[in-house]
Protein backbone atom coordinates (compact mmCIF):
# COMPACT_ATOMS: atom_id res chain seq x y z
CA UNK A 1 0.00 0.00 0.00
CA UNK A 2 2.98 2.58 1.03
CA UNK A 3 4.28 1.69 -2.12
CA UNK A 4 0.96 2.17 -4.25
CA UNK A 5 1.27 5.90 -2.79
CA UNK A 6 4.63 6.20 -2.98
CA UNK A 7 4.70 5.40 -6.34
CA UNK A 8 1.41 7.09 -7.31
CA UNK A 9 3.11 9.10 -9.60
CA UNK A 10 5.74 6.30 -10.98
CA UNK A 11 5.67 6.14 -15.13
CA UNK A 12 6.91 2.28 -14.28
CA UNK A 13 4.32 0.91 -16.92
CA UNK A 14 3.64 0.58 -20.72
CA UNK A 15 2.14 4.04 -22.36
CA UNK A 16 -1.66 3.71 -23.22
CA UNK A 17 -0.25 4.65 -26.42
CA UNK A 18 1.41 1.08 -26.84
CA UNK A 19 -1.82 -0.25 -26.76
CA UNK A 20 -3.02 2.14 -29.85
CA UNK A 21 -0.17 1.08 -31.98
CA UNK A 22 0.89 5.03 -31.30
CA UNK A 23 -1.35 4.64 -35.03
CA UNK A 24 -1.63 8.47 -35.18
CA UNK A 25 -5.53 8.43 -36.26
CA UNK A 26 -6.82 6.76 -32.94
CA UNK A 27 -4.28 8.26 -30.43
CA UNK A 28 -5.78 11.70 -32.30
CA UNK A 29 -9.56 10.68 -31.80
CA UNK A 30 -8.85 9.65 -28.02
CA UNK A 31 -6.75 12.21 -27.44
CA UNK A 32 -8.80 14.66 -28.73
CA UNK A 33 -12.25 13.24 -27.67
CA UNK A 34 -10.66 12.86 -24.28
CA UNK A 35 -9.91 16.57 -24.26
CA UNK A 36 -12.97 18.00 -25.66
CA UNK A 37 -15.02 15.91 -23.18
CA UNK A 38 -12.42 17.03 -20.12
CA UNK A 39 -12.95 20.79 -21.32
CA UNK A 40 -16.65 19.93 -21.33
CA UNK A 41 -16.99 18.44 -18.11
CA UNK A 42 -14.63 21.10 -16.68
CA UNK A 43 -16.71 23.99 -17.76
CA UNK A 44 -19.78 22.74 -16.76
CA UNK A 45 -19.56 22.41 -12.98
CA UNK A 46 -18.36 26.09 -12.70
CA UNK A 47 -21.52 26.74 -14.87
CA UNK A 48 -23.68 24.77 -11.92
CA UNK A 49 -21.96 26.66 -8.88
CA UNK A 50 -22.19 29.51 -10.83
CA UNK A 51 -26.14 29.03 -10.83
CA UNK A 52 -26.51 27.45 -7.64
CA UNK A 53 -24.08 30.41 -6.26
CA UNK A 54 -26.83 33.10 -8.03
CA UNK A 55 -30.28 31.07 -7.76
CA UNK A 56 -30.43 31.68 -3.95
CA UNK A 57 -33.74 29.91 -3.65
CA UNK A 58 -32.38 26.64 -4.74
CA UNK A 59 -33.98 23.72 -2.59
CA UNK A 60 -31.27 20.81 -3.76
CA UNK A 61 -28.55 22.72 -3.59
CA UNK A 62 -26.41 20.27 -3.15
CA UNK A 63 -27.47 18.06 -6.03
CA UNK A 64 -26.05 20.55 -8.08
CA UNK A 65 -22.67 20.92 -5.66
CA UNK A 66 -22.58 16.63 -6.20
CA UNK A 67 -23.05 17.28 -9.74
CA UNK A 68 -20.41 19.68 -10.03
CA UNK A 69 -18.02 18.24 -7.94
CA UNK A 70 -18.74 14.47 -9.73
CA UNK A 71 -18.48 15.91 -13.82
CA UNK A 72 -15.24 17.76 -12.68
CA UNK A 73 -14.00 14.27 -11.25
CA UNK A 74 -15.20 12.75 -14.46
CA UNK A 75 -12.93 15.22 -15.96
CA UNK A 76 -10.00 14.57 -14.69
CA UNK A 77 -10.26 10.89 -15.39
CA UNK A 78 -10.85 12.30 -18.94
CA UNK A 79 -7.33 14.55 -18.68
CA UNK A 80 -5.45 11.21 -16.71
CA UNK A 81 -6.48 8.91 -19.83
CA UNK A 82 -5.25 11.61 -21.98
CA UNK A 83 -1.63 11.92 -19.92
CA UNK A 84 -1.13 8.25 -19.72
CA UNK A 85 -1.20 7.67 -23.89
CA UNK A 86 2.05 8.98 -22.99
CA UNK A 87 3.29 8.59 -19.18
CA UNK A 88 1.78 5.84 -17.35
CA UNK A 89 0.44 7.01 -13.97
CA UNK A 90 -1.92 3.94 -14.04
CA UNK A 91 -1.98 4.40 -9.55
CA UNK A 92 -3.01 8.22 -9.61
CA UNK A 93 -5.73 7.23 -12.74
CA UNK A 94 -7.35 4.40 -10.86
CA UNK A 95 -7.17 6.92 -7.91
CA UNK A 96 -8.92 9.25 -9.44
CA UNK A 97 -11.61 6.96 -10.76
CA UNK A 98 -12.50 5.28 -7.17
CA UNK A 99 -12.83 8.80 -6.44
CA UNK A 100 -14.84 9.62 -9.23
CA UNK A 101 -16.55 6.57 -8.91
CA UNK A 102 -17.61 7.17 -5.19
CA UNK A 103 -18.81 11.21 -6.33
CA UNK A 104 -20.49 9.68 -9.14
CA UNK A 105 -22.58 6.67 -7.01
CA UNK A 106 -22.68 9.06 -3.99
CA UNK A 107 -24.57 11.50 -6.93
CA UNK A 108 -26.94 8.64 -8.05
CA UNK A 109 -27.70 7.79 -4.68
CA UNK A 110 -28.78 10.93 -3.61
CA UNK A 111 -30.72 11.65 -7.52
CA UNK A 112 -32.23 8.92 -6.25
CA UNK A 113 -33.44 9.68 -3.00
CA UNK A 114 -34.40 13.26 -3.97
CA UNK A 115 -36.30 11.97 -7.49
CA UNK A 116 -39.62 12.11 -5.61
CA UNK A 117 -39.15 16.02 -4.13
CA UNK A 118 -37.73 16.94 -7.48
CA UNK A 119 -40.56 15.27 -9.19
CA UNK A 120 -43.20 17.41 -7.08
CA UNK A 121 -41.62 20.37 -7.82
CA UNK A 122 -43.74 22.78 -10.02
CA UNK A 123 -42.69 23.03 -14.02
CA UNK A 124 -42.14 26.51 -15.07
CA UNK A 125 -45.35 26.07 -16.89
CA UNK A 126 -47.53 25.16 -14.00
CA UNK A 127 -45.65 27.98 -11.76
CA UNK A 128 -46.36 30.48 -14.61
CA UNK A 129 -50.26 28.43 -15.19
CA UNK A 130 -50.57 29.24 -11.08
CA UNK A 131 -49.03 32.48 -11.32
CA UNK A 132 -51.30 33.50 -13.98
CA UNK A 133 -54.66 32.04 -11.84
CA UNK A 134 -52.84 33.95 -8.89
CA UNK A 135 -53.23 37.06 -11.35
CA UNK A 136 -56.20 36.77 -11.95
CA UNK A 137 -57.90 36.00 -8.59
CA UNK A 138 -55.85 39.59 -7.18
CA UNK A 139 -57.47 41.10 -10.46
CA UNK A 140 -61.07 39.63 -9.46
CA UNK A 141 -60.19 40.82 -5.77
CA UNK A 142 -59.08 43.98 -6.44
CA UNK A 143 -61.99 43.90 -7.97
CA UNK A 144 -64.16 43.27 -5.78
CA UNK A 145 -62.49 45.12 -3.34
CA UNK A 146 -63.39 47.71 -5.51
CA UNK A 147 -66.97 47.41 -5.51
CA UNK A 148 -66.67 46.66 -1.76
CA UNK A 149 -65.37 50.30 -1.16
CA UNK A 150 -68.09 51.59 -3.90
CA UNK A 151 -70.46 49.88 -1.96
CA UNK A 152 -69.15 51.47 1.17
CA UNK A 153 -68.79 54.57 -0.03
CA UNK A 154 -72.10 54.65 -1.45
CA UNK A 155 -73.19 53.29 2.48
CA UNK A 156 -71.10 56.23 3.65
CA UNK A 157 -73.11 58.64 1.60
CA UNK A 158 -76.77 57.19 2.42
CA UNK A 159 -75.50 56.96 6.18
CA UNK A 160 -74.22 60.27 6.30
CA UNK A 161 -77.81 61.54 3.95
CA UNK A 162 -79.89 59.75 6.90
CA UNK A 163 -77.85 61.03 9.51
CA UNK A 164 -78.50 64.43 8.07
CA UNK A 165 -82.33 63.78 7.57
CA UNK A 166 -82.19 62.84 11.25
CA UNK A 167 -80.66 66.10 12.43
CA UNK A 168 -82.98 67.59 10.67
CA UNK A 169 -85.81 65.95 11.76
CA UNK A 170 -84.87 66.19 15.25
CA UNK A 171 -84.28 70.13 14.84
CA UNK A 172 -88.13 69.83 13.59
CA UNK A 173 -88.96 67.88 16.34
CA UNK A 174 -86.75 70.01 19.04
CA UNK A 175 -88.61 72.87 17.85
CA UNK A 176 -92.01 71.51 18.03
CA UNK A 177 -91.32 70.79 21.27
CA UNK A 178 -90.10 74.28 22.33
CA UNK A 179 -93.26 75.46 20.43
CA UNK A 180 -95.15 73.66 22.34
CA UNK A 181 -93.44 73.88 25.69
CA UNK A 182 -94.03 77.73 25.20
CA UNK A 183 -97.61 76.96 24.33
CA UNK A 184 -98.01 75.04 27.12
CA UNK A 185 -96.21 77.50 29.73
CA UNK A 186 -98.61 80.01 27.98
CA UNK A 187 -101.58 78.29 28.97
CA UNK A 188 -100.54 77.51 32.68
CA UNK A 189 -100.03 81.21 32.77
CA UNK A 190 -103.71 81.62 31.20
CA UNK A 191 -104.54 79.30 33.75
CA UNK A 192 -102.61 80.76 36.38
CA UNK A 193 -104.34 84.51 35.65
CA UNK A 194 -107.74 82.69 35.41
CA UNK A 195 -107.60 81.19 38.92
CA UNK A 196 -106.16 84.15 39.22
CA UNK A 197 -108.97 85.91 38.59
CA UNK A 198 -111.31 83.63 39.62
CA UNK A 199 -110.34 83.82 42.82
CA UNK A 200 -110.00 87.64 42.73
CA UNK A 201 -113.74 87.74 41.46
CA UNK A 202 -114.60 85.47 44.53
CA UNK A 203 -112.91 87.47 47.07
CA UNK A 204 -114.61 90.31 45.41
CA UNK A 205 -118.11 89.16 45.33
CA UNK A 206 -117.34 87.91 49.66
CA UNK A 207 -116.04 91.49 50.39
CA UNK A 208 -118.83 93.31 48.64
CA UNK A 209 -121.67 90.95 49.75
CA UNK A 210 -120.05 91.73 52.92
CA UNK A 211 -119.73 95.05 52.24
CA UNK A 212 -123.34 95.33 51.41
CA UNK A 213 -124.68 93.36 54.45
CA UNK A 214 -124.41 96.05 56.71
CA UNK A 215 -126.06 98.74 54.85
CA UNK A 216 -128.85 96.68 53.88
CA UNK A 217 -129.11 95.57 57.47
CA UNK A 218 -129.07 98.83 58.32
CA UNK A 219 -131.88 99.94 55.87
CA UNK A 220 -134.15 97.41 57.33
CA UNK A 221 -133.67 98.22 61.00
CA UNK A 222 -133.99 101.63 59.81
CA UNK A 223 -137.16 100.87 58.61
CA UNK A 224 -138.67 99.28 61.04
CA UNK A 225 -137.54 101.99 63.35
CA UNK A 226 -139.57 104.56 60.73
CA UNK A 227 -142.44 102.18 61.19
CA UNK A 228 -142.40 103.07 64.93
CA UNK A 229 -141.63 106.14 65.08
CA UNK A 230 -143.88 107.27 62.57
CA UNK A 231 -147.85 107.78 63.01
CA UNK A 232 -150.32 105.63 62.25
CA UNK A 233 -149.90 105.87 58.18
CA UNK A 234 -152.72 105.67 55.44
CA UNK A 235 -153.01 103.03 53.04
CA UNK A 236 -150.71 104.57 50.39
CA UNK A 237 -148.55 104.68 52.50
CA UNK A 238 -148.49 101.34 53.84
CA UNK A 239 -148.50 99.92 50.46
CA UNK A 240 -145.36 101.96 49.91
CA UNK A 241 -144.18 100.05 53.19
CA UNK A 242 -144.96 96.88 51.97
CA UNK A 243 -142.77 97.73 48.74
CA UNK A 244 -139.99 99.27 50.50
CA UNK A 245 -140.41 95.58 52.73
CA UNK A 246 -140.45 93.15 50.00
CA UNK A 247 -137.21 95.14 48.04
CA UNK A 248 -134.99 95.39 51.60
CA UNK A 249 -136.08 91.11 51.79
CA UNK A 250 -134.82 90.58 48.06
CA UNK A 251 -131.98 92.91 48.20
CA UNK A 252 -131.19 90.43 51.54
CA UNK A 253 -131.97 87.19 49.71
CA UNK A 254 -129.24 88.02 47.00
CA UNK A 255 -126.55 89.38 49.11
CA UNK A 256 -127.53 86.21 51.13
CA UNK A 257 -126.76 84.08 48.01
CA UNK A 258 -123.77 86.54 47.08
CA UNK A 259 -122.54 85.33 50.58
CA UNK A 260 -123.15 81.17 49.81
CA UNK A 261 -121.48 81.74 46.64
CA UNK A 262 -118.25 83.54 47.35
CA UNK A 263 -118.43 81.10 50.57
CA UNK A 264 -117.52 77.98 48.66
CA UNK A 265 -114.52 79.23 47.09
CA UNK A 266 -113.33 80.33 50.45
CA UNK A 267 -113.93 77.24 52.16
CA UNK A 268 -112.64 75.53 49.39
CA UNK A 269 -109.06 77.53 50.54
CA UNK A 270 -109.28 75.64 53.54
CA UNK A 271 -110.95 72.08 52.88
CA UNK A 272 -109.52 68.69 53.31
CA UNK A 273 -111.18 66.38 51.63
CA UNK A 274 -113.34 63.55 54.05
CA UNK A 275 -115.26 60.63 53.15
CA UNK A 276 -119.25 61.49 53.08
CA UNK A 277 -121.54 58.78 53.72
CA UNK A 278 -124.53 59.56 51.23
CA UNK A 279 -127.38 57.67 53.16
CA UNK A 280 -126.50 59.89 56.50
CA UNK A 281 -126.06 62.99 54.21
CA UNK A 282 -129.38 62.38 52.64
CA UNK A 283 -130.88 61.72 56.17
CA UNK A 284 -130.04 65.50 57.46
CA UNK A 285 -131.09 67.13 54.27
CA UNK A 286 -134.20 65.75 54.67
CA UNK A 287 -134.60 66.96 58.28
CA UNK A 288 -134.12 70.21 56.87
CA UNK A 289 -136.25 70.08 53.79
CA UNK A 290 -138.78 67.71 55.99
CA UNK A 291 -142.02 70.15 55.62
CA UNK A 292 -141.39 70.68 52.12
CA UNK A 293 -141.29 67.21 51.96
CA UNK A 294 -144.47 66.82 53.27
CA UNK A 295 -145.96 69.91 52.16
CA UNK A 296 -145.56 68.12 48.09
CA UNK A 297 -146.20 64.81 49.42
CA UNK A 298 -143.09 64.20 47.93
CA UNK A 299 -141.35 60.59 47.51
CA UNK A 300 -137.77 59.75 47.59
CA UNK A 301 -135.82 56.33 46.10
CA UNK A 302 -132.53 55.54 47.05
CA UNK A 303 -129.87 53.05 45.20
CA UNK A 304 -126.23 53.80 47.10
CA UNK A 305 -125.38 49.73 46.86
CA UNK A 306 -122.87 50.28 44.55
CA UNK A 307 -120.93 53.08 46.36
CA UNK A 308 -122.18 54.25 49.35
CA UNK A 309 -119.47 57.11 50.07
CA UNK A 310 -118.65 59.84 48.11
CA UNK A 311 -114.50 61.42 48.64
CA UNK A 312 -116.30 65.07 49.20
CA UNK A 313 -117.07 67.14 52.46
CA UNK A 314 -119.89 66.36 54.16
CA UNK A 315 -120.79 70.28 54.10
CA UNK A 316 -120.51 70.22 50.06
CA UNK A 317 -122.58 66.87 49.57
CA UNK A 318 -125.15 68.31 51.38
CA UNK A 319 -125.23 71.68 49.92
CA UNK A 320 -125.02 69.54 46.60
CA UNK A 321 -128.24 67.35 47.50
CA UNK A 322 -130.07 70.18 49.46
CA UNK A 323 -129.88 72.18 46.05
CA UNK A 324 -130.92 69.69 43.71
CA UNK A 325 -133.95 68.02 46.07
CA UNK A 326 -134.81 71.57 46.68
CA UNK A 327 -135.02 71.79 42.65
CA UNK A 328 -136.93 68.88 42.37
CA UNK A 329 -139.58 69.63 44.57
CA UNK A 330 -139.69 73.59 43.67
CA UNK A 331 -139.82 72.49 39.55
CA UNK A 332 -142.68 69.54 40.63
CA UNK A 333 -145.19 68.49 37.84
CA UNK A 334 -148.20 70.38 39.18
CA UNK A 335 -150.34 66.82 37.96
CA UNK A 336 -148.46 64.33 40.07
CA UNK A 337 -147.03 64.05 42.89
CA UNK A 338 -142.93 64.45 43.36
CA UNK A 339 -140.95 60.99 43.07
CA UNK A 340 -137.12 62.02 43.44
CA UNK A 341 -134.65 58.94 42.98
CA UNK A 342 -130.89 59.36 44.33
CA UNK A 343 -128.33 56.74 42.97
CA UNK A 344 -124.92 55.96 43.23
CA UNK A 345 -122.22 53.94 41.49
CA UNK A 346 -119.32 53.25 39.45
CA UNK A 347 -119.23 54.15 35.54
CA UNK A 348 -115.67 53.48 33.71
CA UNK A 349 -113.30 55.90 35.63
CA UNK A 350 -115.94 57.69 37.35
CA UNK A 351 -118.00 57.58 40.68
CA UNK A 352 -121.25 59.10 39.64
CA UNK A 353 -124.17 60.18 41.67
CA UNK A 354 -127.91 61.17 40.03
CA UNK A 355 -130.53 62.88 40.97
CA UNK A 356 -134.09 62.52 38.71
CA UNK A 357 -137.14 63.84 39.36
CA UNK A 358 -140.33 63.17 37.60
CA UNK A 359 -141.11 66.95 37.51
CA UNK A 360 -141.94 69.78 34.68
CA UNK A 361 -138.41 69.30 32.98
CA UNK A 362 -136.97 71.90 31.10
CA UNK A 363 -136.70 72.62 27.69
CA UNK A 364 -132.51 72.34 27.20
CA UNK A 365 -132.34 73.52 23.34
CA UNK A 366 -129.51 76.36 23.67
CA UNK A 367 -130.24 76.20 27.49
CA UNK A 368 -127.84 74.07 28.82
CA UNK A 369 -124.84 75.92 29.34
CA UNK A 370 -127.07 78.77 30.84
CA UNK A 371 -128.50 76.11 33.73
CA UNK A 372 -125.53 75.94 35.50
CA UNK A 373 -124.87 80.34 35.47
CA UNK A 374 -125.02 82.25 38.36
CA UNK A 375 -128.74 84.29 38.53
CA UNK A 376 -129.67 82.77 35.68
CA UNK A 377 -133.34 81.13 35.61
CA UNK A 378 -135.12 79.75 32.81
CA UNK A 379 -138.71 78.93 35.05
CA UNK A 380 -140.19 82.12 36.57
CA UNK A 381 -143.32 80.62 38.00
CA UNK A 382 -141.75 79.78 40.93
CA UNK A 383 -139.09 81.67 43.36
CA UNK A 384 -135.61 81.73 43.03
CA UNK A 385 -132.34 83.03 42.65
CA UNK A 386 -130.76 81.36 40.07
CA UNK A 387 -127.82 80.51 42.69
CA UNK A 388 -128.55 76.24 43.50
CA UNK A 389 -127.23 75.22 40.36
CA UNK A 390 -124.80 77.74 40.12
CA UNK A 391 -123.28 76.73 43.66
CA UNK A 392 -123.70 72.66 42.71
CA UNK A 393 -121.63 73.04 39.70
CA UNK A 394 -119.11 74.99 41.70
CA UNK A 395 -118.97 72.50 43.99
CA UNK A 396 -118.40 69.61 41.69
CA UNK A 397 -115.68 71.92 40.23
CA UNK A 398 -113.73 71.68 42.64
CA UNK A 399 -113.53 68.04 42.95
CA UNK A 400 -112.75 67.72 39.63
CA UNK A 401 -116.08 66.55 38.83
CA UNK A 402 -118.55 67.40 36.25
CA UNK A 403 -122.32 67.70 36.02
CA UNK A 404 -124.27 67.02 33.00
CA UNK A 405 -128.28 67.33 32.59
CA UNK A 406 -130.61 65.49 30.86
CA UNK A 407 -134.01 66.45 30.81
CA UNK A 408 -137.52 65.83 29.30
CA UNK A 409 -140.17 68.63 29.17
CA UNK A 410 -143.32 67.37 31.17
CA UNK A 411 -141.47 63.73 32.16
CA UNK A 412 -138.90 65.26 34.61
CA UNK A 413 -135.09 66.16 34.34
CA UNK A 414 -132.18 64.04 35.63
CA UNK A 415 -128.59 65.25 36.88
CA UNK A 416 -125.86 63.71 36.76
CA UNK A 417 -122.61 64.17 38.54
CA UNK A 418 -119.23 62.51 37.83
CA UNK A 419 -116.04 62.54 40.01
CA UNK A 420 -112.80 61.11 38.95
CA UNK A 421 -112.25 57.50 40.71
CA UNK A 422 -108.98 58.02 42.19
CA UNK B 1 -137.95 91.66 85.77
CA UNK B 2 -133.81 90.97 85.14
CA UNK B 3 -131.81 93.52 86.84
CA UNK B 4 -130.16 96.11 84.64
CA UNK B 5 -126.73 95.85 83.57
CA UNK B 6 -124.26 98.47 84.35
CA UNK B 7 -122.89 99.15 81.47
CA UNK B 8 -123.18 98.45 77.39
CA UNK B 9 -120.44 98.96 74.78
CA UNK B 10 -120.86 99.05 71.34
CA UNK B 11 -118.08 99.24 68.87
CA UNK B 12 -118.83 99.21 65.18
CA UNK B 13 -117.37 101.88 62.79
CA UNK B 14 -121.08 102.16 61.44
CA UNK B 15 -123.13 104.88 63.07
CA UNK B 16 -126.21 103.82 62.25
CA UNK B 17 -125.62 100.37 63.26
CA UNK B 18 -124.78 101.89 66.41
CA UNK B 19 -127.68 104.04 66.41
CA UNK B 20 -130.44 100.96 65.56
CA UNK B 21 -128.37 99.08 68.31
CA UNK B 22 -128.35 101.38 70.94
CA UNK B 23 -132.42 102.00 70.18
CA UNK B 24 -133.02 98.01 70.36
CA UNK B 25 -131.02 98.09 73.89
CA UNK B 26 -132.64 101.58 75.71
CA UNK B 27 -136.20 99.87 74.24
CA UNK B 28 -135.13 97.01 76.23
CA UNK B 29 -134.49 98.90 79.06
CA UNK B 30 -131.39 96.84 79.62
CA UNK B 31 -129.04 99.19 81.01
CA UNK B 32 -128.83 102.96 81.39
CA UNK B 33 -125.52 103.85 80.39
CA UNK B 34 -123.90 102.81 76.49
CA UNK B 35 -121.68 103.99 74.92
CA UNK B 36 -120.53 103.80 71.33
CA UNK B 37 -116.84 103.41 69.38
CA UNK B 38 -116.33 103.53 65.85
CA UNK B 39 -112.74 101.45 66.54
CA UNK B 40 -111.20 99.13 68.64
CA UNK B 41 -108.40 101.36 69.59
CA UNK B 42 -111.03 103.90 71.37
CA UNK B 43 -112.63 101.25 73.07
CA UNK B 44 -109.65 99.77 74.53
CA UNK B 45 -108.15 103.33 75.52
CA UNK B 46 -111.74 104.00 77.35
CA UNK B 47 -111.04 100.32 78.60
CA UNK B 48 -107.91 100.62 79.61
CA UNK B 49 -108.92 103.94 81.83
CA UNK B 50 -111.58 102.71 83.49
CA UNK B 51 -109.56 99.34 84.67
CA UNK B 52 -106.78 101.70 86.13
CA UNK B 53 -109.61 103.89 87.74
CA UNK B 54 -108.38 106.79 85.38
CA UNK B 55 -111.59 108.62 85.55
CA UNK B 56 -113.91 110.76 87.65
CA UNK B 57 -116.17 109.17 89.52
CA UNK B 58 -119.40 111.56 89.26
CA UNK B 59 -118.52 111.18 85.50
CA UNK B 60 -121.84 109.64 84.32
CA UNK B 61 -119.43 108.87 80.78
CA UNK B 62 -117.48 107.09 82.57
CA UNK B 63 -118.39 103.18 83.81
CA UNK B 64 -117.65 99.53 84.12
CA UNK B 65 -119.43 98.02 81.24
CA UNK B 66 -120.93 94.53 81.88
CA UNK B 67 -121.62 93.55 78.26
CA UNK B 68 -119.22 94.66 75.14
CA UNK B 69 -120.89 94.22 71.35
CA UNK B 70 -117.79 94.24 68.67
CA UNK B 71 -117.60 94.37 64.96
CA UNK B 72 -114.90 92.92 63.57
CA UNK B 73 -113.94 94.78 60.73
CA UNK B 74 -113.26 98.61 61.54
CA UNK B 75 -110.58 101.00 60.82
CA UNK B 76 -107.76 101.76 62.81
CA UNK B 77 -108.06 99.12 65.40
CA UNK B 78 -110.44 95.95 63.98
CA UNK B 79 -112.18 93.68 66.76
CA UNK B 80 -109.58 90.73 66.88
CA UNK B 81 -106.36 93.58 67.05
CA UNK B 82 -108.61 95.07 70.02
CA UNK B 83 -109.54 91.35 71.53
CA UNK B 84 -105.77 91.01 71.53
CA UNK B 85 -105.06 94.02 73.59
CA UNK B 86 -108.06 93.14 76.13
CA UNK B 87 -106.63 89.85 76.98
CA UNK B 88 -103.92 91.75 78.26
CA UNK B 89 -106.07 93.66 80.70
CA UNK B 90 -106.39 92.38 84.62
CA UNK B 91 -108.45 89.65 84.88
CA UNK B 92 -110.22 90.42 87.69
CA UNK B 93 -111.23 93.58 85.69
CA UNK B 94 -112.41 91.24 82.88
CA UNK B 95 -114.19 88.69 84.92
CA UNK B 96 -117.49 90.02 84.98
CA UNK B 97 -117.84 91.47 81.30
CA UNK B 98 -119.52 89.83 78.58
CA UNK B 99 -117.92 89.75 75.19
CA UNK B 100 -119.99 89.26 71.94
CA UNK B 101 -118.37 89.64 68.71
CA UNK B 102 -121.42 91.11 66.56
CA UNK B 103 -120.84 90.37 62.48
CA UNK B 104 -122.06 89.89 59.38
CA UNK B 105 -119.26 87.66 58.63
CA UNK B 106 -119.94 84.05 58.97
CA UNK B 107 -116.41 83.09 57.27
CA UNK B 108 -115.44 79.64 58.84
CA UNK B 109 -111.91 81.67 59.88
CA UNK B 110 -113.86 84.72 62.14
CA UNK B 111 -115.69 82.33 63.75
CA UNK B 112 -113.03 79.63 64.64
CA UNK B 113 -111.10 83.26 66.38
CA UNK B 114 -114.20 84.12 68.37
CA UNK B 115 -113.91 80.90 70.35
CA UNK B 116 -110.40 81.44 70.47
CA UNK B 117 -110.70 84.44 72.19
CA UNK B 118 -113.53 82.80 74.16
CA UNK B 119 -116.19 85.43 72.99
CA UNK B 120 -119.65 85.19 71.98
CA UNK B 121 -120.35 84.91 68.55
CA UNK B 122 -123.80 86.75 66.87
CA UNK B 123 -124.56 87.61 63.52
CA UNK B 124 -126.51 91.07 62.74
CA UNK B 125 -128.42 92.12 62.93
CA UNK B 126 -129.04 92.20 66.32
CA UNK B 127 -132.24 91.36 67.64
CA UNK B 128 -134.62 91.41 70.78
CA UNK B 129 -134.54 87.70 70.57
CA UNK B 130 -130.55 87.28 70.10
CA UNK B 131 -130.01 90.28 73.18
CA UNK B 132 -132.40 88.01 75.45
CA UNK B 133 -130.32 85.02 74.42
CA UNK B 134 -127.17 86.14 75.54
CA UNK B 135 -128.54 87.82 78.92
CA UNK B 136 -130.23 84.95 79.45
CA UNK B 137 -126.87 82.30 79.18
CA UNK B 138 -124.95 85.13 80.83
CA UNK B 139 -127.29 86.47 83.38
CA UNK B 140 -129.50 84.75 84.11
CA UNK B 141 -128.84 83.19 87.80
CA UNK B 142 -127.77 86.73 88.54
CA UNK B 143 -131.69 88.04 88.94
CA UNK B 144 -131.64 90.59 91.74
Amino acid sequence: MNEFFAKIVESDFMPHGHCYFWKTEIVAMNVGGDSLIMLAYYSIPFMLFYFAKKRQDLTHKYVFLLFGAFILACGTTHLIDMITVWVPIYRLGGLVKVLTAILSVGTAIVLWRSLPVLLSLPSHEQLAAANEQLQAEITERERAQEALRIANDELETRVQERTAQLLTANQQLEKEVAVRREAESALQQRNRELRRSNNDLDNFVYCASHDLKAPVLNIEGLLNVLKEEMPVPNENVNQLLQRLDKSVFQINRAVQDLTEVSGIQQDSNLFTIGEAELEQVLKEVELNIADTIQRNLATLETDFAAQPVLRINQKDLKSVLYNLLSNALKYKHPSRRPHIKISSGIEENFIFLSVADNGIGIDLRGNEEKLFKLFKRLHDHVEGSGVGLYIVKRIVDNYDGSIAVTSEVEQGTTFTMRFPRS
Amino acid sequence: MKRKLTGVLLIDDDDTTNFLNQRLLDRMKVTEHIRTFVNGKQAFDYLYNVSNNNYEEESQNYFKPELILLDINMPVMDGFEMLDLYERLNPEFRRNIIMAVLTTSTHPQDTANSRKYNAEYLTKPLTVEKVNALLNKHFAGKQI
